[in-house]
């Protein structure tokens, strides 16, 4: 990140109520968390939502970070506490959908791309790749989201998420095995390894 | 049957594949796998589903609203606003009593609001509602000036005679 000090005194500031000072934070940090948001729930208008809400509860503890230093990951955990309750939400409606029945339910999971002509401009292969992430059960697509993506350490992702990291650890890799099963087929191989 | 070596490697290659190993472990997962078709292959399809994701999802097509941070901005500035005016909830919260108890009076057809001067809070509502430009307390105060208008100009009866 350019100049971390300037940072770090943006932060202290907004510490003390300065809001001109957080809303450069925000400008910073804005689209890295849109992005972040926006791979683990595909949907524009629901990660700007969910980062609205970060960024209004971010403002609200501010002042309980000590650690000026640790503000990214910190906020990466709000971001992430706000994306799986969205996701939470989510599959309790489809739960819901299912009593009307499997077409509804299979719209409901079809709707997320954006728009017809984005969809018409993906290829197959790019849209089944979106499908085997966006299927994944919450918590392994947001550590899948932050590893691969996002570029975070496990042990960092462990911090965010408040987990150990052995649990953190098998989380992403039982995420890397239901991507490889809906990718590239089943991973025989690796469940004889780990018998 | 599954070597011990083979074990601990499975357990690395994740770690292995986003370069997390210290390079001791480095070396000793790649000697492994130098010798181990099973463990190459499992790393060889680790490796493909990370290639195929990244390839289907290079850049997010979808951007940021170009007003976002302004927005965030706007609710803080207003709840702040908001919090240095601890009346305001008060006001707001009689208007909504006057409100719903407005039907229970017994209001004849009326004039048009045109009261002379409102009381001093309504005036002061007005003036909040114009700079906060916020729609639905600009409503709550028209309503509110419409409301002490009628009362003015009819008197403040009750539905129920008084026995």
């Amino acid at each position: 990140m350019e100049n971390p000090e300037l940072e770090l005194e943006l932060i202290r500031r907004a510490q003390q109520g300065d809001l001109r000072a957080y809303g450069a934070l925000v400008k910073r940090y804005e689209e890295r968390m849109f992005y972040t948001a926006y791979r683990i729930l595909h949907q524009r208008e629901d990660a700007e939502d969910c980062l609205q809400e970060t960024f209004l509860r971010v403002w609200d503890r501010l002042r309980e970070l000590s650690d000026v230093r640790a503000f990214q990951l910190w906020v990466y955990r709000i971001l992430s506490n706000q994306a799986l309750d969205i996701l939470r939400r989510r599959e309790r409606q489809r739960e819901g959908l299912e009593s009307y029945g499997s077409e509804v339910l299979h719209l409901a999971r079809v709707s997320s791309p954006a728009s017809p002509r984005e969809l018409l401009r993906r290829s197959r292969e790019v849209e089944r790749i979106e499908r085997a992430i966006e299927e994944l059960p919450p918590r392994q697509k947001l550590v899948f989201v932050l590893r691969h993506f996002q570029g975070l350490k496990l042990t960092e992702i462990a911090e965010v998420l408040n987990s150990p990291l052995g649990t953190v650890k098998a989380t992403l890799h039982n995420a890397l095995q239901k991507l490889q099963g809906s990718l590239i087929g089943s991973g025989e191989v690796d469940e004889r390894a780990r018998r | 049957m599954i070597r011990e070596d083979c074990r601990t490697v499975t357990l690395l290659l994740l770690d292995h594949v986003y370069r997390d190993l210290e390079e001791v472990w480095t070396h000793r997962v790649e000697r492994h796998l130098a010798d181990c078709a099973e463990c190459r292959e499992r790393h060889a399809r680790l490796r493909e589903t990370l290639e195929l994701v990244d390839r289907a999802t290079v850049e997010p097509e979808e951007r940021i609203s170009e007003q976002f941070a302004a927005t965030v901005l706007a609710i803080l500035q207003r709840r702040r606003a908001d919090e240095s005016r601890p009346w305001l909830r008060a006001a707001m919260a009689a208007c909504l009593v006057l409100g719903l108890l407005a039907p229970t009076l017994r209001v004849p057809s009326l004039p048009k609001a045109t009261a002379p001067n409102p009381p001093p809070a309504v005036v002061e509502l007005q003036l909040v509602a114009k700079e906060l430009n916020d729609p639905l307390i600009v409503e709550l105060a028209w309503q509110t000036a419409q409301l002490s208008a009628r009362v003015q100009s009819v008197g403040f009866r009750t539905s129920r005679p008084v026995s």
